[in-house]
């Protein structure tokens, strides 16, 4: 542990943090009848508690596959993922799923709310799953809900709100259980600009008040204004790493895309 | 960096809690609620299923039921037409040894033989072992194949085989063909039927007196019957007649005397009232009455419409109108008779559709055995079909639901509550429907003799089953599917999906 403690962390400052994800050599290839597609080739990275990462890349460029892996949601072919130094492949399936319930929260480019629950019960369902009371869920989802600002409207199903609103209750879910990390797959991609900044807000928001390690797999550069650092993936590889001052550096150069 | 082992772990893991069935099963019927329409089309799928096979399990219990006790009544409505005929035809050695051979020592028949036999008491018992022999032997040689039996015995048939096998030639020729046979078998050993074989001239030789002295018996009583015909002459069979009968060499207890006079009164009746019927004048008469071509009455027909008193009144009256002759009767007994006829028509019907009874499952016959196989293999398909496709179409919320922290476990159950549910209310609903369809078409077949031998045991057996069957089978159903789906990697079910 104290090795671990005494890894000066090169992106936020001060405050002992520390690497909490952390892959080695991770690849990962589909293979559908005959042909093959390599999705990851290899990929070495070390995330490190409370930082806001986004990762960049074009469709197809392995970065959702990668998303899934550092989610414990899919199986590596072969390299090893570890979160808070535990190796996720040498997890049963019970603690994978106490892992996935407290120590991830998900958020979905397509929301994925439960459709027949109310936003509230969206909320609780992962703390019942989680073993939590149901007075004490209730209390909880309804705190979650207000910091989301849907307070007002926790019995409202999914199909009686608005995308943005849908993606808020995501969030409230996924902060359900007081998680490390939140893993966000395109949170913005399926809302309007404006609705989108407002979820990017909040996920700002969590980042810097809950001290909650957010990593976001994206295409949305308006994410440069809030991220600690910035991973670039091309063809299942990291093609860069870079903190965001550095970025926008770069940005003033050349302007925007760095194909 | 420098540890790649990760052997020294942050956050300690540990084992996730898993749901207490309550909250399993709340979650299974919000998702039957939500999904209303594609839950309801699976219920229906499940409920015509179960109703299909409750129709064919409630209609073959009811036909056995109707059957075994139709058997009995069939027995007794018949007792006239039987004295008729056996008082009447003259018969043959063939009929007369399958009588003998075919029916215990102390029946009836078996007494009577006994008696025209003309042997003592304890040669009677031997002739009669032999003729049982005799029947088993016929039965073997009717089942073979025609050409089996040409290669065996030639163009010999019925007893005229064992006359056949007498010749010594014959008798190796037989051996020889059955000997290449191998899968045919006779009843017992072949020394056993050589030596029935032998015996045979003496058990022709007693079979042949029978018959002899039955036929005389028969002249005589036809004798005593000469006024009018045989149904009519047994309606007064208590007095003189019975005795001449009993002379002749017949076996007619005192208790059958009421039952065969009742009988022969009914039958009679029937008959005239038939012949009445069929009249060109009556026919007419149906005719303007109904409606219809005169050619089309039937005497089945003209029995439906002679069930109420009034309509046997207009019959009557009518017959004297025209100027029909020969009806005589009270309306009473018209009504007496159509009543019989009606019976008479379902029973046989009864009797016709239970044939086969005693094979198959639950001794329910061989046809109606495959039938409920069939039913029994729709259901599991149309459940197990229903139930997949509701799983599949599932696998996103499922990779939801794992990704906030279910267990595979969890999400089994959830699925496979589901299922049970929706497989108990379709199991209940075809279950009554089918009851429903069952005693339908049962009632319009057997009318009042299905109600008064419904057997309630068997149905609410049946109907239970079929309950049970239903909730099992679609649980079982969905457990191969939602423990695949449960066991993907979330995002692998997403993907599929």
């Amino acid at each position: 542990m104290s090795s671990i403690d005494s890894v000066e962390n090169p992106i936020k400052d001060g405050n002992g943090s520390r690497v909490i994800v952390r892959t080695v050599d991770l690849r990962k290839s589909y293979r559908v009848k005959s042909v093959e597609t390599i999705a990851l080739n290899g990929v070495d990275v070390e995330i490190f508690t409370g930082e806001f990462l986004s990762i960049m890349g074009p469709s197809g460029s392995g970065k959702s596959t990668f998303f899934n892996m550092i989610g414990g949601l899919d199986s590596p072919t072969s390299g090893r993922v570890f979160i808070d130094e535990v190796d996720v492949a040498q997890l049963t399936a019970v603690e994978l799923a106490f892992l996935r319930s407290r120590k991830i929260g998900y958020i979905f480019q397509q929301f994925n709310l439960i459709q027949y629950m109310t936003a509230l019960e969206n909320v609780t369902t992962t703390m019942t799953f989680a073993g939590k009371g149901p007075d004490e869920a209730r209390h909880r989802g309804m705190e979650l809900l207000g910091v989301v600002g849907l307070a007002e409207r926790w019995f409202h199903r999914p199909i009686e709100m608005s995308g943005g609103q849908q993606q808020r209750v995501a969030i409230a879910r996924a902060m359900a259980n007081e998680p490390s990390i939140l893993l966000c797959d395109e949170p913005t991609a399926n809302l309007d600009l404006t609705t989108g900044k407002e979820i990017l807000e909040i996920l700002q928001r969590l980042n810097t008040e809950s001290g909650v390690t957010v990593i976001c797999a994206t295409h949305d550069y308006r994410m440069l204004d809030i991220c600690d650092r910035l991973m670039w993936i091309r063809d299942g590889k990291i093609e860069r790493i870079a903190k965001r001052d550095e970025v926008h550096v770069e940005l003033g150069s050349i302007g925007g895309e760095s194909s | 960096m420098e540890n790649p082992g990760g052997k020294t772990p942050t956050i300690d893991i540990k084992e996730q809690p898993s749901l207490g069935i309550g909250r399993l099963l709340d979650l299974s019927i919000r998702g039957i609620r939500h999904r209303l329409f594609r839950s309801f089309m699976t219920f229906v799928v499940i409920s015509v299923a179960i109703a299909f096979l409750v129709n064919m399990l409630a209609s073959s219990v009811i036909i056995r039921a109707i059957h075994l006790e139709s058997a009995a009544r069939l027995d007794e409505l018949k007792r006239a037409d039987r004295w008729v005929a056996r008082l009447t035809s003259p018969t043959t050695v063939e009929q007369q040894l399958v009588e003998t051979g075919s029916h215990p020592l102390e029946h009836q028949l078996v007494r009577e033989a006994a008696g025209f036999s003309g042997i003592s008491r304890a040669a009677f018992t031997i002739y009669a072992n032999h003729a049982r022999e005799a029947v088993e032997y016929l039965r073997f040689f009717s089942g073979l194949s025609y050409g089996d039996r040409r290669l065996m015995v030639g163009r010999a048939e019925g007893v005229a085989i064992f006359d056949h096998l007498q010749n010594r030639a014959a008798w190796d020729t037989f051996q020889h063909r059955l000997g290449q046979r191998k899968s045919t078998h006779l009843v017992h050993s072949l020394d056993a039927f050589q030596d029935f074989v032998s015996r045979w001239p003496q058990t022709l030789h007693t079979t042949r007196g029978i018959v002899d002295n039955r036929n005389r018996a028969v002249g005589q009583v036809k004798q005593l019957m000469e006024n009018g015909s045989p149904m009519e002459q047994l309606k007064a069979i208590a007095g003189e007649l019975s005795t001449g009968i009993r002379q002749a060499g017949f076996v007619l207890e005192d208790s059958e005397v009421p039952g065969i006079s009742r009988r022969a009164a009914i039958s009679t009746t029937a008959n005239q009232v038939e012949r009445v019927m069929l009249t060109v004048e009556m026919r007419q008469a149906f005719a303007a009455r109904f409606d219809i071509d005169p050619k089309t009455v039937v005497s089945a027909w003209g029995w439906s419409k002679l069930r109420r008193p009034h309509a046997v009144g207009w019959f009557i009256e009518e017959a004297h109108k025209r100027g029909v002759p020969g009806a005589v009767w009270s309306i009473d007994e018209v009504v007496a008779a159509a009543s019989t006829k009606r019976e008479l028509a379902s029973l046989s019907r009864a009797e016709k559709a239970g044939r086969d009874i005693g094979d198959g499952i639950l001794g329910l016959g061989k046809r109606m055995t495959l039938l409920i196989l069939v039913s029994l293999l729709v259901c599991v398909v149309g459940i197990t079909n229903a139930m997949v496709m509701s799983v599949t179409e599932r696998y996103r919320e499922i990779a939801t639901l794992k990704c906030l922290g279910a267990l595979d476990g969890s999400i089994l159950i959830i699925f496979v509550l589901e299922a049970t549910i929706l497989g108990l209310a379709g199991g209940i609903t075809g279950t009554v429907l089918g009851l429903c369809i069952a005693w339908g078409r049962m009632g319009a077949a057997y009318g009042s003799l299905m109600v008064t031998s419904m057997p309630w045991a068997d149905i609410l057996a049946a109907a239970l089953a079929a309950m049970v069957l239903g909730a099992l089978l679609s649980g079982m159903a969905s457990i191969y599917p939602s423990m695949k789906a449960a066991r993907l990697a979330p995002m692998e079910a997403m993907r599929i999906e």
